[in-house]
């Protein structure tokens, strides 16, 4: 079943294509990283495929009702914004607003589905905390824990790992990977490209605009695209991929 | 000045060593004396049943709200030049004995306490709602230039005398000033604009309308007539009929229909805009409910009593805390707040200078200093 699928998706920004044409589609259970410099156009890709960017070509989500794309598909931005001095719970349980049509409230399977986002980002004990006074990893655990409340088939996170301590990256891939098992899927943008190689079962990688390679780790990151792309060495070590060196006047 | 945050500085207020606790208990302990202890529970987080003591706290505050617009609206009523006791005034309100006092009672203080209540709810509940819609506490009604634009109105039927020939006059031009405030900013703001655009576009009416409304006043031959706009501008409840009330109160309580509509959509914002787009907000119609809700329930306000500053800045504030945060928690407990603020402070400017006829917005501009004097303070103590 496909959970998403872009066709031809075009997104211009001021008379020139920033995502420039790329097609794509994810399954079921797959944990897809979505690689790529600084400015590849990650972020606009998916922002596109949610439809909170004016887009040309085709999404599965755009042609969805505002409520049921939100059923469909969560997204977890890059800028981890909290604006109000409001609990870790109640911060969570605004992943169960979709659900929540003409003013009615959280019910048992809501909060169910709340408490259960918290105990996978290992966040029960801050559930009455306030969430602004945490820290800016925890903070960024528990906007991790609000998309996982939405229960969507699909979750698309914008650099999920920036900014956590080694320990919580590793659970949070690990968390993925459990919902791919599970039979959802996840698309993640991200930088650490050993983390990548590790923990994402496809990995799609973009340069400038364009949709360059698509398939597992060990075809994707190879040594010819690493070096036109992101202008480094690496290097296999068994299951396990390193960044060795920068290549001389790359930046 | 729009890029200070809060969420830093209210990190403090739980902290014991905090002061702005120690105020808060000080000033509202008073008045919610009861309700306080479930109140300060939801707050912390300490009480062992925290959802069901959260749902207890909101109540608990609403009622206590609910408690201190009854009390502001009897003190409104019971208060007056006329010199009537306490007994006598209520006496007379509630069994028509034919004499002047029933007619004092009934249309003098009367509509204007229902003014009061409905035109510190319009303040207190826009204002909540702006400051969601911009997640920022330094956001008010004013921002968006309707009250500016209604004032001009207002401004432009004195000076020409219209006001002193049609009474309805002054309401009627406050009405449409503000009406084309609404026109302008959507227009400049644009269906997609976002909301740096939206404060832009407001700060340009604003002071578009402050500078026409100066050059009235510049210009103005007759001194009797600039005076008598400056003492409109200062903003107050004196002297309003029913008249008043039945001219803004439909259009105050529409706005304030179309406020209370936007709960959920601004929790989703807590989030930002984003993400708050793909959790099914749709943003550009709430944008549009917040500004046209505000625009009417302000620009009806403004339109029968005059720029009253502050309400809608100050109680969304001090009452944040209590709600636990959340806008759909504070747009109620604000329009409450907010009606109790404007009934006391009138009465409040009736009794301090009983002979000297002080404005209510000149009281509730002292009342507001304060509380940005010591949000300075929690700032530059939380070091940012």
């Amino acid at each position: 079943m496909s959970l998403l699928s872009l066709d031809l998706l075009t997104v211009m920004r001021g008379g020139c294509p920033v995502v420039d044409g790329v097609t794509l589609e994810i399954g079921a259970g797959e944990v897809v990283g979505l690689i790529g410099p600084n400015g590849a156009g990650k972020t606009t890709m998916m922002r596109g495929a949610l439809g909170l960017l004016a887009a040309s070509g085709g999404s599965s989500l755009t042609a969805l009702h505002a409520r049921d794309r939100a059923k469909a598909a969560a997204w977890l931005p890059q800028a981890r914004e909290i604006a109000w001095p409001v609990s870790v719970e109640t911060l969570v349980s605004l992943g169960r607003s979709p659900y929540l049509a003409g003013g009615r409230k959280l019910s048992q399977a809501d909060h169910e589905a709340v408490a259960q986002a918290l105990e996978q980002m290992g966040l029960t004990a801050f559930a009455r905390r306030d969430a602004t006074a945490l820290s800016g990893g925890e903070q960024a655990r528990v906007l991790i824990a609000r998309v996982l409340a939405q229960s969507t088939p699909l979750i698309m996170a914008d650099e999920p790992v920036a900014g956590l301590d080694p320990a919580h990256q590793f659970s949070l891939m690990r968390v993925f990977s459990k919902l791919a098992q599970g039979g959802k899927s996840v698309l993640v943008s991200m930088h650490d490209l050993g983390l990548a190689a590790q923990h994402c079962t496809r990995l799609v990688m973009i340069h400038r605009g364009k949709l360059v390679a698509d398939g597992t780790p060990r075809e994707v990151l190879s040594d010819d695209r690493l070096r036109d792309v992101f202008q480094v060495c690496g290097r296999w070590d068994g299951d396990a991929f390193h960044v060795t060196d920068v290549l001389e006047g790359a930046v | 000045m729009y890029e200070l945050r809060f969420s830093g500085v209210v990190a403090d207020v739980r902290r014991p060593e905090c002061d702005f606790f120690g105020y808060l208990d000080e000033t509202w302990r008073l008045f919610l004396g009861p309700f306080w202890g479930s109140a300060m529970a939801v707050a912390d987080g300490t009480s062992t049943d925290f959802k069901a003591s959260r749902d207890a706290g909101s109540i608990a505050l609403v009622l206590g709200l609910l408690g201190l617009v009854l009390f502001g609206f009897v003190v409104s009523l019971v208060t007056g030049p006329s010199g009537m006791s306490v007994a006598r005034g209520l006496l007379a309100f509630f069994v028509d004995n034919g004499g002047p006092e029933t007619v004092v009672m009934r249309e003098i203080r009367l509509p204007r306490a229902v003014l009061g209540a409905l035109v510190g709810a319009a303040l207190g509940l826009s204002g909540a709602a702006m400051q969601g819609l911009l997640r920022n506490p330094l956001a008010e009604p004013g921002l968006i230039g309707v009250s500016a634009t209604a004032a001009l109105g207002a401004v432009i039927a004195l000076q020409t005398g219209l006001a002193a020939t049609f009474a309805l006059a002054l309401p009627i031009f406050a009405l449409v000033g503000a009406g084309v405030a609404v026109g302008l900013l959507l227009l400049l703001a644009g269906p997609r604009g976002s909301s740096l655009v939206l404060i832009l576009a407001g700060i340009a009416i604003s002071a578009l309308a402050a500078a026409a409304t100066s050059l009235v006043l510049n210009l103005s031959p007759n001194p009797f007539a600039a005076s008598e706009i400056i003492f409109w501008l200062m903003g107050s409840l004196a002297d309003r009929s029913w008249t008043h009330v039945w001219l803004a109160g439909p259009l105050i309580a529409l706005g304030c229909v179309v406020l209370f509509l936007t709960g959920r959509g601004l929790d989703a914002l807590t989030l930002g805009e984003d993400a708050a787009e793909a959790l099914g907000v749709r943003i550009g119609r709430l944008r549009l409910m917040v500004v046209t809700g505000t625009a009417l329930a302000v620009g009806a306000a403004t339109a029968v009593t005059g720029a009253i500053g502050f309400v809608g800045l100050v109680v969304p504030h001090i009452l944040r805390p209590l709600t636990g945060g959340l806008p759909s928690r504070l747009l109620p407990a604000s329009a409450l707040g907010g009606a109790a603020m404007v009934l006391l402070a009138d009465s409040a400017a009736q009794g301090l200078l009983p002979d000297r006829d002080l404005k209510l917005g000149v009281l509730t501009a002292f009342i507001g200093a304060p509380v940005f004097l010591h949000l300075i303070f929690r700032t530059r103590r939380a070091g940012l």
